[in-house]
């Protein structure tokens, strides 16, 4: 069993002006669905505890028709913005199981989710960054495999119009083993604001310990006025499933 | 006739617990107690001065409490009082009916300990202008009691309509924190910075049965 923690605290600013009065994973998706409460639907099969980070527009989380009130959601109230790096070392401390981390503006498809549930299930203490293939182009970051799927480079690029190769980019979707959590020895980082990529990342990286997870199914990242739109779309489509 | 003392945070505390060779029988083993703020928990938010105006518990909420606090050891009330901090003189009659409603309360309820901070630092009052530890969103309410009362962190359950209420509880290392929704549940409203310089926890509940539900599941 692990614990999943969604990251929820974000400003949402690409998404202004609708993230003016609310925040984005409060955005809907479908008339009955959030992207948030989507996402704690997927992942609430998972026995373990739901974990949501809150500060930008706090009081709009309140509302449990737009998030759901289960037993097993806990909510984290930052004074100031953490920072992904922050909150996993803040969570990682409270909760006592290994960690799924996932961006709170990620629209998934339900089966490929329950994959990589199972796939963790199966592999526990195996840390793991969730990929999919996309062109250079559109990609923001490259994430670089070797034969065995063990991730051996990461790097965050200016996206590019003219590099129309393949490549592996980071999907928003981590596990971290509460092994590979406590070697690492988490500490909080001052300024605040640092994301994972910055250390945690980098160090399982350098030891060889982050395996790639595949996601071969659709998948939007809610990170323009457009791509909701896309999300709301494919979604009456049927995709996602 | 009885000297009742403003600043004084004990509003109530259950007869045997007055005594001190009472209080050691707990010395031994740690003890669980659950927390409820008052305004906007057991009774709606109407603003300063309702124990002075002496509200009454709705019979529904009455029954979740009775069945919530039959899994603690203790019950303790914790809240923030500031109706005479707004005033710059005190009526005695009101100080008085203050303590009666707060017992009477505590009675009905089967409280065993009120803890109120009557503290503002903007008071009007000279004597209620301070920066009170007592007052949440500072923990000092929870860190008394948990000395008083010998009790484990761990098995206490704090339920408050704001924010404020968990910082405190939080900061008295109590985790497992409810926070009833309420609209004004974000109006931070602290007097000086905390030492919580990160994050606390919380579940959201939309009411008391809530709260039974979720620690029978746990």
């Amino acid at each position: 069993m692990f614990d999943t923690l969604i990251l929820s605290a974000g400003l949402g600013t690409r998404l202004l002006p609708l993230t003016r009065s609310t925040p984005k994973p409060l955005l809907h998706i479908s008339e009955s669905q959030t992207i948030l409460s989507r996402l704690i639907s997927q992942f609430s099969e998972n026995e373990g505890d739901i974990y949501i980070n809150i500060n930008h527009l706090a009081q709009c989380f309140l509302d449990t028709s737009k998030v759901g009130s289960m037993n097993c959601i806990r909510f984290i109230y930052e004074k100031e913005r953490l920072g992904s790096h922050n909150t996993l070392k803040l969570v990682s401390g409270f909760s006592p199981r290994s960690l799924l981390v996932v961006h709170g503006d990620l629209v998934l498809s339900k089966n490929e989710a329950i994959k990589l549930v199972h796939s963790i299930h199966k592999n526990p203490d195996q840390s793991l960054m969730v990929v999919h293939e996309r062109l250079q182009s559109e990609a923001r970051s490259i994430v670089s495999l070797d034969s065995e799927g063990t991730i051996v480079n990461f790097r965050e690029v200016e996206v590019s119009s003219h590099l129309s190769e393949p490549c592996y980019s980071n999907s928003g979707i981590y596990y971290f083993s509460k092994t590979d959590l406590e070697s690492l020895a988490l500490e909080f980082r001052r300024p605040l604001g640092m994301d994972l990529s910055a250390y945690v990342i980098r160090q399982l990286i350098s030891m060889r310990l982050l395996r790639s997870h595949s996601w071969n199914a659709d998948r939007v990242s809610i990170d323009s006025l457009e791509a909701l739109d896309r999300a709301s779309r494919m979604l009456i489509d049927g995709c996602f499933k | 006739m009885k000297h009742y003392r403003l600043e004084n945070h004990i509003l109530y505390i259950r007869r045997w617990l007055r005594f001190r060779k009472n209080l050691l029988l707990f010395k031994k083993q740690k003890r669980s107690a659950l927390f409820l703020d008052i305004d906007g928990t057991i009774w709606p938010d109407s603003g300063p001065g309702s124990l002075v105006n002496g509200k009454v518990v709705r019979p529904e909420i009455n029954s979740y409490i009775l069945k919530l606090k039959r899994e603690f050891d203790f019950f303790v009330l914790v809240t923030n009082q500031t109706y005479f901090s707004r005033k710059a003189q005190h009526d005695r009659n009101e100080i008085e009916t203050y303590f009666h409603n707060a017992c009477e309360l505590a009675k009905n309820l089967g409280v065993d300990l009120v803890l109120s901070c009557p503290h503002h630092p903007d008071a009007q009052n000279n004597a209620l202008r301070k920066n009170c530890d007592f007052r949440k969103p500072n923990p000092g309410m929870f860190r008394f009691a948990i000395k008083l009362l010998n009790l484990d962190q761990d098995t206490c359950v704090v339920v408050g309509d704001r924010i404020t209420d968990i910082i405190a509880s939080a900061e008295a290392k109590i985790n497992n924190n409810f926070l009833l929704v309420n609209p004004k549940a974000f109006q931070l409203n602290i007097s000086k910075p905390t030492n919580i310089e990160v994050g606390v926890f919380f579940r959201i509940v939309n009411s008391l049965e809530d709260v039974i539900y979720m620690l029978g599941r746990q």
